[in-house]
């Protein structure tokens, strides 16, 4: 095969762009994957991070429920280091009455779900957190996974498997030749330089910005951005996934995760230019207070940390010209057949929890183009970072202090005896809430691809703890600096972008000790430091 | 427990206004936390940008020029009584080396840091950078990026002593304090100065972190005398040793003339009648109630919690304060955090005698002062210390002047 030439490209960085770019490589299909920031940037790292079990799905649309339960399943396996098994629970509230309950837990086991009816004590037992108020909870096998680690995990693998992946590398053309689509032009964003790239396939896997990819073939896709706010409490209050049993409504769900528990989502349509630059609402953020302190009345007295919001595919049907009748489930379109155009593929719609099976039907349609005969096994072979017992991991590296040892583990599985933690030196914390050490972080910038400090925070929860990038920012700016990611003034310009990112998600919740923090960072870099935080383009 | 006057508050303007109150002959106490912002000073201190552009409805507006010269004097006469050298004047600007290597123009600076008359450049063509090995609360390379681009030739050193490889042991103990107290040791000292000795090559200056002692002050001159070059420092991520110093000396000062300090004490609550304080209770004295002829309030901004913020309002905690601040919480905040956000303008406002105001009627013994006050950007308007220093000075004259009447 001809330099830059592959079988398949892959246009997206997101889960279901890595989960392709996996099941294809595992396949022995030679893939490039192109992202235009990094990896896990769109609607992946925009979340819960709820390793849902379906049963929020299973009165109202049965197949994306079998369909969560069974990803749930294969997860736990496959990426075990990106999940944690805290349980769920649904609760039914005074306001919601117990009537849904019955016909909930019938759809719950309809579909395969493990849902079990319990009384208010034993939910209150297993939840001391949730509302008291409480009439009826039903214990289902809900869970979190973290998005960011699960496509690190994914991408590692297909370059293992060999892989091309561009991260800050962005479409601009797609070439075309007779009605047919046999490679993209592209702007490497980190160099300025030009490059083109062939292959007899290319998958549109762009989330919400999927709609653009498919324009440059002159096809449309019938798009609904969906907004979803969530926001992040300072602690983990709750252990178990705590859901309302009703109908699916807004701000209905808190999700513990790492460090931290977050309520979510509203909903919203919005404009597509909203998309590149979604902020919170004053509104939004009262709404999810609100509904969220009927799930957990104690959060009314928990900090927030920071508000974020993603970008929902949605995808009207193609017989439906309103655009009113929309699909959550999977969206594969074989252009060929739909719109007359070879060698384009567009995987859309789904949902994180079903990213693998996007995957594994995508590679499906790509094997049968490309007539190859080869089975999927993304379902049983483990991700890395699950493939060793955690147990046997922390024997490995007992040397390391111990709460390093065990973050990094919790983040890394057995990836974490990789990281060098011989020298003294390395040793030391560069982020204290999340107990990231030097050498955590230098692994991270050396074998993770990162380019700057929200990579690096994508790999390793720098500045994602309680002080939201207070003395850890600066630290790791001077880190990657040394380890010669980039140049010492680029450094300071990364840790303003840096500080400035971690600002955008602290006003809309900005009160309280959410305040006091800011103006900490305020007086410490801008008055002591004399950063002016001038804003840069990326 | 009755004093002339109770300060609430235990930072840079509570301490001034204490000192100058003393020095008058007013008996008072100070009710101190504990923490306060020069526990992250910065080793210099800002008056006001341009005092000609503040607006109407700051706290320095209110200063007759007589007023804010006069109280720069005395401010400057103070520190250096308190044992705290410090460098510039109120009519000449210089500059202070940021940890990032900028150079930002200062009204005073602490002895011993890198400064220069120069907006563009240091006093020095060649400097030896020496950190202490995996400090990670400062990095050389920052400033010498900055350095260099200033057309200063610069080395960089890591160095360990046998103390700080202990400390090294403990992940979260590499600490500008802990480190600073490894230097109290007249033997580091003595051993930090041997390897400066061997380092520094043609350096006409060595510049180290603010971390040169915690109960000693004069260790940069010390190894100056040792090593024969000049020895200059540089600040560091909080703590900021230099700034917890400057907190002790003005305390030392503020009792020595007699003054009370209570220290890890908090007010928490206060009884107001017929336009006027009649005592306050603390954390720590619930049963015995403070009385005193005048209140000052200093208990800073948001960070201090002087004032908090709600989900939509900003209240002063212990007294209810009228407090100014924008309605809509939207507009409290723009993109920039670095550029100095709307809400750092919000504060307790007062009438034009700094007198604290509830339900917008003056009270008559309460007096407010410092970052607490409404109407001023501390980033924006570089006016921080300023705001800290002459509305502290200010009140103390006032009460000052009113015990003389009677």
């Amino acid at each position: 095969m001809p330099a830059n030439s592959y079988d398949v490209i892959i246009i997206g960085g997101g889960a279901t762009g890595a989960g392709v770019a996996r099941d294809c490589s595992l396949r022995g299909i030679k893939v490039l994957l192109l992202e235009r920031f990094d990896i896990a940037t769109g609607a992946t790292g925009r979340n819960h991070g709820l390793l849902h079990s379906g049963a929020r799905y299973a009165v109202t649309d049965q197949e994306s429920a079998t369909e969560c339960i069974r990803e749930n399943m294969i997860l736990r396996r496959i990426a075990s280091h990106c999940v944690d098994d805290t349980s769920g629970l649904f609760i039914s509230l005074p306001e919601d009455g117990i009537e849904f309950q019955d016909k909930f837990v019938e759809a719950c086991l309809k579909a395969g779900i493990q849902a079990e009816k319990i009384d208010r004590k034993q939910a209150l037992l297993m939840e001391p957190v949730a509302n008291p108020e409480l009439i009826g909870a039903v214990k289902v096998p809900d869970g979190s996974v973290d998005p960011f680690r699960l496509t690190t995990a994914n991408v590692l693998d297909a370059v293992a498997h060999g892989a091309e992946v561009h991260t800050y590398c962005e479409v601009n053309e797609l070439i075309i030749e007779q009605g047919r689509v046999v490679g993209v032009k592209c702007i490497d964003k980190k160099s300025g330089e030009k490059r083109e790239f062939r292959s007899q396939i290319v998958v549109n896997a762009g989330g919400i910005w999927g709609h653009l990819i498919a324009k440059k073939a002159g096809i449309t896709v019938n798009m609904l951005p969906a907004k979803g706010s969530l926001l992040i409490f300072g602690h983990r209050v709750n252990n178990v996934v705590l859901n309302r049993c009703r109908k699916p409504a807004d701000a209905d769900i808190l999700v513990p995760g790492d460090t931290i528990c977050l309520i979510g989502t509203t909903s919203s349509k919005v404009p597509f230019e909203e998309c590149d630059n979604m902020r919170v609402t004053t509104q939004e953020v009262d709404l999810l207070l609100r509904e969220g302190t009927k799930l957990a009345p104690s959060l009314a007295n928990t900090r927030i940390l920071r508000a974020y919001a993603g970008v929902r595919p949605l995808v009207a049907s193609d017989d439906d010209p309103s655009g009113r009748s929309v699909s959550r489930g999977i969206v594969v379109l074989d252009h060929a057949k739909r719109d007359g155009v070879e060698g384009f593929i567009t995987i859309t719609g789904g949902k994180l929890m079903t990213y693998r099976l996007m995957g594994e039907w995508t590679t499906d349609l790509i094997c049968k183009k490309l007539n190859i005969n080869k089975a999927c096994t993304t379902h049983t072979e483990a991700l890395p970072g699950s493939r060793k017992d955690e147990r046997k991991v922390a024997k490995n590296i007992i040397s390391v202090p111990t709460l390093p040892r065990q973050a990094s583990i919790y983040r890394h599985g057995e990836y974490a005896e990789k990281i060098d933690a011989s020298k003294a030196q390395d040793r030391s914390l560069i982020c204290e809430c999340e107990g990231v050490s030097v050498a955590e972080a230098k692994w991270a910038i050396n074998s993770l691809e990162v380019g700057n400090l929200v990579d690096l925070r994508r790999r390793t929860r720098v500045g994602m703890g309680t002080c939201q990038g207070e003395l850890c920012a600066c630290r790791a700016a001077g880190l990657m600096a040394s380890s010669g990611k980039y140049c010492a003034k680029r450094a300071k310009e990364d840790l303003s972008n840096f500080i400035n990112e971690r600002w955008k998600g602290m006003y809309p919740v900005a009160w309280g000790d959410t305040l006091r923090e800011a103006q900490f960072s305020m007086w410490l870099y801008g008055a002591v430091c004399g950063l002016d935080g001038k804003l840069r383009k990326e | 427990m009755k004093f002339d006057s109770v300060i609430i508050g235990g930072g840079l303007s509570a301490l001034m206004c204490g000192i100058a109150l003393q020095r008058n002959g007013i008996s008072s106490a100070i009710i101190s936390s504990g923490q306060s912002a020069l526990h992250f000073s910065s080793g210099a201190m800002f008056l006001a940008k341009d005092r000609a552009l503040l607006k109407e409805g700051h706290p320095l507006k209110g200063l007759s020029d007589k007023e804010f010269s006069s109280f720069q004097d005395e401010a400057l006469d103070i520190l250096q009584k308190a044992g705290i050298s410090m460098h510039g004047a109120s009519d000449s600007r210089h500059f202070i080396l940021s940890p990032m290597g900028k150079l930002i123009p200062a009204w005073l600076s602490l002895e011993g840091y890198l400064s220069s008359d120069d907006a563009t450049k240091i006093p020095y063509s060649n400097v030896l950078i020496a950190n202490a090995e995996n400090f990670l609360d400062f990095y050389t390379i920052f400033l010498i990026e900055s350095l260099s681009s200033m057309g200063t030739k610069c080395k960089s050193i890591e160095f360990s002593l046998p103390d700080i490889e202990k400390k090294r042991e403990n992940p979260t103990e590499m600490r500008s304090s802990n480190i600073a107290r490894i230097f109290d040791k007249e033997e580091n000292i003595m051993a930090l100065a041997e390897i400066l000795k061997r380092e520094k090559g043609e350096a006409q200056c060595i510049i180290l972190p603010a971390f040169l002692g915690f109960d000693t002050k004069n260790n940069a001159k010390r190894l100056e005398e040792l090593c024969g070059v000049d020895i200059k420092v540089v600040g560091t991520l909080p703590p900021s040793v230099p700034g917890i110093q400057m907190q002790q000396s003005l305390r030392k000062y503020y009792e020595s003339l007699g003054g009370e300090y209570l220290l890890g004490d908090q007010a928490v609550e206060a009884e107001i009648e017929n336009g006027k304080v009649n005592w306050i209770k603390t954390k720590n004295h619930t049963d015995i109630a403070f009385k005193a002829k005048n209140y000052i309030l200093a208990t800073g901004s948001f960070f201090s919690q002087g004032i908090v913020a709600l989900n939509g309002s900003v209240k002063e905690p212990l007294f209810g304060l009228d407090t100014a601040y924008c309605e809509k919480r939207g507009d409290w905040y723009t993109d920039n955090l670095l550029e100095g956000q709307p809400f750092e303008e919000f504060g307790v406002v007062t009438d034009a005698n700094l007198k604290g105001l509830k339900d917008r009627q003056s009270i008559d013994n309460l007096y407010v002062v410092g970052s607490i006050l409404a109407g001023h950007n501390a980033i924006k308007d570089g006016c921080g210390a300023g705001v800290a220093v002459l509305t502290a000075l200010k009140v103390a004259h006032s009460i000052s002047q009113e015990d003389e009447r009677e």
